[in-house]
């Protein structure tokens, strides 16, 4: 067994946006049993069942909970209730599991109801613990704002103005009008951002991820067992870098660890930035986007705006980013955001993208963070040939 | 204002000293005597050299503006009478090292604000300790005199 015998073999995804009439529950088993058929196998088939677990039903063994609802018992059922990176680090943990032979079908499926589940403060107040409990949070940090003092040094140290990001969540919208299943699909301008009220400055409302209902879900097969159902996709390699929780303790708060996740998933997959086709990357806030470009290699740094802004992102560019629309438009129900990455990468590579396939892509990478910029995780996927 | 819904310093043995100084007016963090790494925040080792050994050291109660945000819209229920309100990293020179440290930025206009400004630690006594907020150099020694 090698990475090249572990693939991408079925996927599900529900709905989007405000989805009233469906618990968590309910969208989690949804997006399982659509992923399960989307491979070809039974749920009977699954040998480990991973759940991101739900804000707004926070069962403690999530995922055993999920399997008796859908009437099965996987050997192996891991809750892993983390954020934006680890949909991608957990591609690894599900290939190091094929490939030690303990599973034939992993599935990862991640839901949530955040929009209609609970009241919108309730659920952003839910984030807030991120700041250390005793000596951030008295100051009343909240999430947006730990991302602005980011991009407030990001803006300085690369010389640019707030409206140079906007066009990130220009470009986020445009793709999103091309997705039917997107949640925000009516095209925006930069002006209409930049006239968007200031949520935490720089970061104004446009550039902030909202609060959706949705989910979606992945199963990773040995190739052996795959069905042939659908067109396989292999998971090439993944780099992870870990370096900080606090945003007092980064090591640098100008560069992230895409600097580490990037090249480690490029060597090991043995693919270069240039053969990249078409490139996920979590952008919960739109500068996000710009520093990742950067850092994983596409562009020069500093240069992650005017990368953007010189329409290199959009489709028919040099380097189509964020086809369903990213974070910014498609939807944000907390952790199945890096997730619908996946599942989009993997749908370019099935060629299955309507008006928004990205023409012979063969080669996508999908970039995760994590915390405030703290934790990446990058994959470079293939179609198989 | 709904001040009780605040998270407060919760007096911990180990960030103890620091709050105790904050309350008297004066800035310390850890220094570990093994290697001379200065820490903070508190914790029992080193992060440099495992090192359990430690001193606090007094810092002089000024700062760099690392970085800067004002939040105009919080979710924060202890928060909510409060935006727009300014948050920033602050960096602090002490015993031949650096720490950041994330603390409220008062009394200027957000216009006012600029990346490498000189900032005054500014002590606010709250029910078991001090928050230490940051003011420009220039309009505390205003209010001083």
């Amino acid at each position: 067994m090698a990475w090249s015998d572990i693939c991408i073999t079925g996927l599900g995804e529900s709905p989007v946006g405000k989805v009233p009439e469906k618990s968590s529950t309910d969208l989690y088993a949804g997006v399982i049993l659509d992923a399960v058929d989307d491979a070809g196998i039974t749920p009977d088939d699954v040998d480990v069942l991973i759940t991101g677990g739900s804000r707004v039903d926070p069962y403690l063994y999530h995922a055993e909970m999920m399997a008796e609802y859908l009437g099965i018992t996987p050997p192996t059922c891991l809750t892993v209730n983390t954020g934006g990176s680890t949909s991608v680090s957990l591609l690894r943990q599900a290939a190091a599991l094929l490939l030690a032979g303990m599973a034939e079908h992993v599935v990862i499926a991640k839901a949530d109801n955040l929009a209609t589940g609970m009241s919108r403060d309730s659920v952003v107040e839910s984030m807030a613990t991120i700041g250390h409990p005793e000596l951030e949070s008295p100051q009343g940090p909240t999430i947006p704002s730990l991302y602005a003092l980011i991009e407030q040094r990001y803006l300085h140290r690369a010389s640019l103005r707030p409206e140079e990001i906007a066009p990130v969540a220009v470009v986020d919208r445009y793709h999103a009008s091309l997705n039917p299943a997107a949640q925000y699909r009516d095209p925006i301008t930069t002006e209409d951002v930049l006239a968007s009220r200031l949520i935490s400055d720089p970061l104004r409302l446009l550039e902030c991820a909202p609060v959706s209902d949705g989910g979606c879900a992945v199963v990773l097969s040995r190739r052996e067992r795959a069905s042939g159902k659908r067109p396989l996709v292999n998971v090439l390699a993944v780099g992870q870098a870990h370096d900080f929780e606090h945003v007092t303790q980064a090591s640098s708060l100008e560069y992230t660890g895409a600097r580490i996740s990037g090249p480690a998933a490029f060597r090991d997959a043995g693919v270069s930035p240039s053969e990249i086709d078409v490139a996920m990357i979590y952008d919960a806030f739109a500068f996000i986007q710009c520093m990742q470009l950067e850092d994983l290699g596409f562009c020069a740094p500093g240069e992650g705006a005017a990368f953007v802004g010189d329409g290199n992102t959009r489709l028919g560019g040099a380097l189509p980013v964020n086809t369903h629309g990213g974070v910014l438009s498609h939807s944000h129900a907390g952790r199945p955001s890096a997730l619908f990455l996946v599942v989009e990468a993997a749908r370019q590579l099935r060629n299955e993208c309507g008006g928004r396939q990205v023409h012979g892509a063969a080669t996508a990478l999908v970039h995760g963070e994590g915390g405030i910029l703290a934790s990446h995780a990058t994959a470079v996927l293939r179609a198989a040939s | 204002m709904t001040t009780t819904e605040r998270p407060r310093p919760a007096g911990y043995d180990d960030h103890r000293p620091f709050w105790d100084g904050a309350a008297a007016g004066r800035l310390v963090v850890q220094r570990c005597t093994q290697c001379g790494a200065v820490r903070w925040p508190p914790r029992i080792l080193c992060g440099a050299c495992l090192s359990p050994e430690v001193e606090w050291v007094e810092a002089t109660p000024t700062g760099s503006l690392f970085t800067w945000t004002v939040i105009h819209h919080t979710t924060l229920a202890g928060f909510k009478d409060d935006p727009p309100y300014a948050v920033g990293l602050v960096e602090v020179t002490v015993a031949g090292g650096l720490v950041r440290m994330l603390g409220g930025i008062r009394g200027c206009a957000p216009s006012e604000l600029q990346v490498g400004m000189a900032l005054r630690a500014q002590f606010e006594v709250v029910d078991d300790g001090a928050l230490v907020n940051w003011v420009l150099v220039g309009d505390d020694e205003r209010q001083e005199t």
